[in-house]
Protein backbone atom coordinates (compact mmCIF):
# COMPACT_ATOMS: atom_id res chain seq x y z
CA UNK A 1 0.00 0.00 0.00
CA UNK A 2 1.30 3.35 -0.97
CA UNK A 3 2.23 5.45 1.85
CA UNK A 4 0.11 8.47 1.64
CA UNK A 5 -2.88 6.31 1.10
CA UNK A 6 -1.81 4.01 4.29
CA UNK A 7 -1.69 7.61 6.05
CA UNK A 8 -5.21 8.59 5.04
CA UNK A 9 -6.40 5.50 5.93
CA UNK A 10 -4.79 5.90 9.57
CA UNK A 11 -6.19 8.96 10.28
CA UNK A 12 -9.19 7.67 10.36
CA UNK A 13 -8.93 4.04 11.81
CA UNK A 14 -5.78 4.76 14.04
CA UNK A 15 -5.03 5.32 17.18
CA UNK A 16 -1.79 7.53 18.41
CA UNK A 17 0.32 5.87 20.39
CA UNK A 18 3.04 7.61 22.43
CA UNK A 19 6.22 8.61 24.16
CA UNK A 20 6.01 6.36 27.69
CA UNK A 21 8.73 9.22 28.61
CA UNK A 22 7.29 12.22 27.49
CA UNK A 23 3.95 11.76 26.49
CA UNK A 24 4.17 13.02 22.90
CA UNK A 25 2.84 11.33 20.42
CA UNK A 26 5.02 8.71 18.46
CA UNK A 27 2.82 7.70 15.33
CA UNK A 28 -0.63 6.58 14.37
CA UNK A 29 -1.59 3.27 13.92
CA UNK A 30 -3.83 0.43 13.89
CA UNK A 31 -2.21 -3.28 14.82
CA UNK A 32 -3.86 -6.43 13.23
CA UNK A 33 -2.15 -10.01 13.49
CA UNK A 34 -0.52 -11.59 10.23
CA UNK A 35 1.27 -15.03 9.77
CA UNK A 36 2.46 -15.29 13.25
CA UNK A 37 3.35 -11.43 13.65
CA UNK A 38 1.57 -8.34 15.04
CA UNK A 39 1.97 -5.91 12.09
CA UNK A 40 2.00 -2.04 13.13
CA UNK A 41 1.22 -0.35 10.25
CA UNK A 42 2.19 3.40 10.85
CA UNK A 43 5.06 2.42 13.05
CA UNK A 44 8.34 3.18 10.51
CA UNK A 45 7.09 6.79 10.71
CA UNK A 46 9.22 6.86 13.94
CA UNK A 47 11.93 5.94 15.23
CA UNK A 48 11.21 4.17 18.05
CA UNK A 49 12.31 1.77 21.38
CA UNK A 50 9.82 -1.23 22.19
CA UNK A 51 9.38 -2.89 25.09
CA UNK A 52 6.77 -5.18 27.25
CA UNK A 53 5.39 -2.95 30.09
CA UNK A 54 3.08 -5.97 31.64
CA UNK A 55 2.24 -9.61 29.98
CA UNK A 56 0.53 -7.85 27.37
CA UNK A 57 1.18 -4.28 26.72
CA UNK A 58 3.74 -3.14 25.04
CA UNK A 59 4.81 0.81 25.24
CA UNK A 60 7.39 2.73 23.43
CA UNK A 61 9.42 5.39 23.51
CA UNK A 62 12.01 7.57 21.38
CA UNK A 63 15.28 6.66 20.41
CA UNK A 64 16.06 10.42 19.71
CA UNK A 65 17.33 12.68 22.32
CA UNK A 66 16.58 15.84 20.29
CA UNK A 67 12.90 14.50 19.85
CA UNK A 68 12.44 13.65 23.58
CA UNK A 69 12.21 16.47 26.70
CA UNK A 70 12.38 13.27 29.09
CA UNK A 71 16.02 11.91 27.66
CA UNK A 72 17.45 15.48 27.71
CA UNK A 73 16.33 15.50 31.21
CA UNK A 74 14.27 17.76 30.55
CA UNK A 75 10.74 16.52 31.82
CA UNK B 1 43.71 18.85 20.33
CA UNK B 2 44.39 18.71 16.95
CA UNK B 3 41.32 18.11 14.51
CA UNK B 4 40.88 16.88 10.97
CA UNK B 5 38.07 17.87 9.49
CA UNK B 6 37.92 15.41 6.75
CA UNK B 7 35.20 15.78 4.24
CA UNK B 8 33.28 13.33 2.13
CA UNK B 9 32.23 14.21 -1.29
CA UNK B 10 31.60 12.35 -4.64
CA UNK B 11 30.59 15.39 -6.57
CA UNK B 12 32.11 17.01 -9.61
CA UNK B 13 36.00 19.06 -9.06
CA UNK B 14 34.40 22.16 -9.23
CA UNK B 15 31.73 21.79 -6.95
CA UNK B 16 34.46 20.15 -4.18
CA UNK B 17 36.63 23.20 -4.90
CA UNK B 18 34.08 25.40 -3.98
CA UNK B 19 32.84 23.66 -0.69
CA UNK B 20 36.01 22.97 0.40
CA UNK B 21 36.74 27.08 -0.15
CA UNK B 22 33.81 27.78 1.66
CA UNK B 23 34.69 26.00 4.83
CA UNK B 24 38.43 27.11 4.40
CA UNK B 25 37.38 30.71 4.15
CA UNK B 26 34.92 30.24 7.25
CA UNK B 27 37.46 28.76 9.68
CA UNK B 28 41.25 29.51 8.37
CA UNK B 29 42.73 27.84 11.32
CA UNK B 30 40.99 24.73 11.09
CA UNK B 31 42.07 21.47 8.53
CA UNK B 32 40.17 20.38 6.05
CA UNK B 33 40.54 17.11 3.85
CA UNK B 34 38.44 15.99 1.34
CA UNK B 35 38.10 12.63 1.37
CA UNK B 36 37.04 11.89 -2.64
CA UNK B 37 34.64 9.26 -4.13
CA UNK B 38 34.10 10.02 -7.43
CA UNK B 39 35.81 9.42 -10.48
CA UNK B 40 39.93 9.63 -10.81
CA UNK B 41 39.49 12.01 -13.79
CA UNK B 42 37.39 14.68 -11.19
CA UNK B 43 39.95 13.86 -8.65
CA UNK B 44 42.82 14.49 -10.84
CA UNK B 45 41.39 18.25 -10.99
CA UNK B 46 41.22 18.67 -7.38
CA UNK B 47 43.60 21.22 -5.84
CA UNK B 48 44.11 21.52 -2.71
CA UNK B 49 44.52 18.57 0.32
CA UNK B 50 42.69 15.75 -1.12
CA UNK B 51 42.91 11.77 -1.01
CA UNK B 52 41.37 9.74 -3.91
CA UNK B 53 39.56 6.68 -1.76
CA UNK B 54 38.83 4.52 -4.77
CA UNK B 55 37.20 1.24 -2.78
CA UNK B 56 33.93 2.04 -3.29
CA UNK B 57 32.99 1.04 0.20
CA UNK B 58 31.16 3.94 1.13
CA UNK B 59 29.81 4.27 -2.62
CA UNK B 60 27.04 1.51 -2.17
CA UNK B 61 23.27 2.21 -2.07
CA UNK B 62 21.40 3.12 0.68
CA UNK B 63 21.04 0.47 3.60
CA UNK B 64 23.54 -2.01 1.82
CA UNK B 65 27.49 -2.34 3.37
CA UNK B 66 28.82 1.41 3.21
CA UNK B 67 32.11 0.63 5.45
CA UNK B 68 34.45 3.70 6.61
CA UNK B 69 37.12 0.86 6.60
CA UNK B 70 38.83 2.54 3.52
CA UNK B 71 38.37 6.44 4.49
CA UNK B 72 39.57 5.42 7.72
CA UNK B 73 42.71 3.18 6.51
CA UNK B 74 43.57 6.37 4.36
CA UNK B 75 43.69 8.44 6.61
CA UNK B 76 46.10 6.41 9.46
CA UNK B 77 49.19 8.08 8.33
CA UNK B 78 48.01 11.29 8.86
CA UNK B 79 48.89 13.31 12.35
CA UNK B 80 46.13 14.24 14.66
CA UNK B 81 44.57 14.16 17.82
CA UNK B 82 40.82 13.39 16.72
CA UNK B 83 38.95 13.43 13.53
CA UNK B 84 36.01 14.84 12.53
CA UNK B 85 34.03 13.11 9.67
CA UNK B 86 31.35 14.93 7.89
CA UNK B 87 29.45 14.46 4.38
CA UNK B 88 29.78 17.26 1.46
CA UNK B 89 25.81 18.06 2.76
CA UNK B 90 26.48 19.29 6.06
CA UNK B 91 27.32 22.64 6.37
CA UNK B 92 29.26 24.18 8.97
CA UNK B 93 27.82 27.68 10.33
CA UNK B 94 30.27 28.99 12.80
CA UNK B 95 34.23 29.07 13.03
CA UNK B 96 34.25 27.67 16.09
CA UNK B 97 32.76 24.65 15.79
CA UNK B 98 36.29 22.84 16.35
CA UNK B 99 36.44 24.37 19.76
CA UNK B 100 32.69 23.07 20.59
CA UNK B 101 33.07 19.73 19.60
CA UNK B 102 36.61 19.31 21.45
CA UNK B 103 34.77 20.93 24.65
CA UNK B 104 32.30 18.37 24.66
CA UNK B 105 34.50 15.26 23.67
CA UNK B 106 36.47 16.67 27.22
CA UNK B 107 34.07 16.87 28.80
CA UNK B 108 32.35 13.63 28.39
CA UNK B 109 36.08 11.82 27.75
CA UNK B 110 34.35 10.76 24.38
CA UNK B 111 36.11 8.30 21.78
CA UNK B 112 33.41 8.91 19.66
CA UNK B 113 30.59 11.21 19.24
CA UNK B 114 27.55 11.33 17.13
CA UNK B 115 23.91 12.18 15.97
CA UNK B 116 21.80 10.63 17.92
CA UNK B 117 24.47 7.72 19.11
CA UNK B 118 22.55 5.83 21.50
CA UNK B 119 22.07 1.76 21.45
CA UNK B 120 19.58 0.45 19.40
CA UNK B 121 18.67 -3.00 20.21
CA UNK B 122 14.92 -3.34 20.63
CA UNK B 123 14.12 -0.57 17.92
CA UNK B 124 12.85 -0.08 14.83
CA UNK B 125 15.97 0.88 13.43
CA UNK B 126 16.49 -0.44 10.23
CA UNK B 127 19.63 -1.01 10.22
CA UNK B 128 19.22 -2.78 13.99
CA UNK B 129 16.60 -4.65 12.03
CA UNK B 130 18.88 -5.73 9.35
CA UNK B 131 21.63 -7.44 11.41
CA UNK B 132 19.77 -8.69 15.00
CA UNK B 133 20.35 -12.20 13.97
CA UNK B 134 23.22 -11.37 12.06
CA UNK B 135 25.76 -14.54 12.86
CA UNK B 136 28.44 -13.23 11.51
CA UNK B 137 28.51 -9.83 13.46
CA UNK B 138 28.13 -11.20 17.01
CA UNK B 139 30.52 -13.41 16.67
CA UNK B 140 33.06 -10.80 16.17
CA UNK B 141 31.12 -8.75 18.52
CA UNK B 142 32.08 -11.47 21.16
CA UNK B 143 35.73 -11.78 20.34
CA UNK B 144 36.97 -8.15 20.81
CA UNK B 145 33.97 -6.94 23.12
CA UNK B 146 35.41 -5.94 26.66
CA UNK B 147 31.97 -4.73 27.72
CA UNK B 148 29.62 -6.88 30.13
CA UNK B 149 27.59 -7.40 27.03
CA UNK B 150 28.40 -8.13 23.65
CA UNK B 151 25.67 -7.91 21.99
CA UNK B 152 24.84 -3.92 22.40
CA UNK B 153 24.28 -2.17 19.16
CA UNK B 154 24.72 1.24 18.49
CA UNK B 155 23.71 3.56 15.50
CA UNK B 156 23.93 7.56 14.48
CA UNK B 157 23.57 9.55 11.76
CA UNK B 158 26.43 9.07 9.05
CA UNK B 159 27.81 12.35 8.74
CA UNK B 160 29.17 14.15 11.65
CA UNK B 161 30.98 11.72 13.46
CA UNK B 162 34.26 12.49 15.70
CA UNK B 163 36.34 9.94 16.75
CA UNK B 164 39.25 10.19 19.01
CA UNK B 165 43.20 8.90 17.78
CA UNK B 166 42.96 6.45 20.33
CA UNK B 167 39.57 5.40 18.78
CA UNK B 168 40.45 5.51 15.50
CA UNK B 169 43.56 3.45 15.83
CA UNK B 170 41.64 0.48 17.68
CA UNK B 171 39.21 0.35 14.85
CA UNK B 172 42.31 0.14 12.38
CA UNK B 173 43.95 -2.16 14.94
CA UNK B 174 41.64 -4.46 13.62
CA UNK B 175 42.59 -7.41 11.27
CA UNK B 176 39.18 -8.54 9.70
CA UNK B 177 35.63 -6.88 10.11
CA UNK B 178 32.08 -8.61 9.24
CA UNK B 179 30.18 -7.56 6.39
CA UNK B 180 28.07 -4.67 7.76
CA UNK B 181 26.50 -1.36 7.56
CA UNK B 182 29.02 1.76 8.77
CA UNK B 183 26.48 4.01 10.49
CA UNK B 184 25.97 1.04 12.91
CA UNK B 185 29.14 -0.60 12.88
CA UNK B 186 31.86 2.26 13.62
CA UNK B 187 29.74 3.28 17.22
CA UNK B 188 29.41 -0.53 18.03
CA UNK B 189 32.72 -1.46 17.42
CA UNK B 190 34.22 1.52 19.08
CA UNK B 191 32.01 1.20 22.23
CA UNK B 192 32.43 -3.00 21.95
CA UNK B 193 36.71 -1.53 22.02
CA UNK B 194 36.22 -0.17 25.39
CA UNK B 195 35.38 4.03 24.21
CA UNK B 196 33.03 5.72 25.71
CA UNK B 197 30.90 6.82 22.99
CA UNK B 198 28.58 9.51 23.10
CA UNK B 199 25.20 10.86 22.10
CA UNK B 200 25.68 14.75 20.83
CA UNK B 201 21.95 15.59 21.13
CA UNK B 202 21.78 14.31 24.66
CA UNK B 203 24.07 16.76 25.92
CA UNK B 204 23.58 19.61 23.65
CA UNK B 205 22.04 22.00 20.64
CA UNK B 206 25.36 21.18 18.79
CA UNK B 207 23.34 19.05 16.65
CA UNK B 208 19.67 20.46 16.77
CA UNK B 209 19.84 21.54 13.08
CA UNK B 210 21.17 18.08 12.25
CA UNK B 211 18.85 15.57 10.70
CA UNK B 212 18.55 12.43 8.05
CA UNK B 213 15.69 14.18 6.22
CA UNK B 214 14.45 16.82 4.55
CA UNK B 215 16.62 19.49 2.58
CA UNK B 216 17.14 22.92 4.18
CA UNK B 217 16.54 25.52 2.08
CA UNK B 218 18.42 29.25 1.81
CA UNK B 219 15.94 31.15 4.35
CA UNK B 220 15.72 28.34 6.96
CA UNK B 221 19.80 28.19 6.71
CA UNK B 222 19.82 32.32 7.27
CA UNK B 223 17.44 32.18 10.00
CA UNK B 224 19.05 29.66 12.22
CA UNK B 225 23.00 31.12 11.23
CA UNK B 226 21.03 34.05 12.87
CA UNK B 227 19.92 32.24 15.78
CA UNK B 228 23.67 30.86 16.58
CA UNK B 229 23.15 27.67 14.72
CA UNK B 230 26.66 25.84 13.92
CA UNK B 231 25.74 23.33 11.40
CA UNK B 232 22.93 22.04 9.35
CA UNK B 233 22.34 19.27 7.42
CA UNK B 234 21.34 18.07 4.72
CA UNK B 235 21.79 20.96 2.17
CA UNK B 236 22.29 19.05 -0.80
CA UNK B 237 21.23 21.94 -3.50
CA UNK B 238 24.82 22.91 -4.53
CA UNK B 239 23.18 26.46 -5.20
CA UNK B 240 21.73 26.86 -1.88
CA UNK B 241 25.43 25.63 -0.17
CA UNK B 242 26.70 28.63 -2.42
CA UNK B 243 24.40 31.29 -1.22
CA UNK B 244 24.48 30.58 2.00
CA UNK B 245 28.07 30.62 1.77
CA UNK B 246 27.65 34.09 -0.10
CA UNK B 247 25.74 35.63 2.33
CA UNK B 248 27.95 34.98 5.34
Amino acid sequence: MKRSLRRSLLRVVGRNVTCELCGEPLFRTSPFVRRGRVKLPGADEALVHVDFDSANVVVFRHVEADRCPALRGER
Amino acid sequence: MKQLNAVISHLPAGEVEQDMRALRELSPDAEFLCCYTGPRSEFERLGGDAILLEDDWLGGAPRTYQSYHGVFAALAERSFDALYLIEYDQLVLDPGFEAALIALAEGTGAGFMGKNCVPRNGTNWPHYARFRRDRELFDHLRRISTREDPTVIFGTLGTGMWLSRDALDSYLSLEAHPRCYGELYVPTILHHLGHPVVDIDAISDLYRHVRWQPDYELAEIASLERDGAVFVHPVKSAATRRAAAAAR
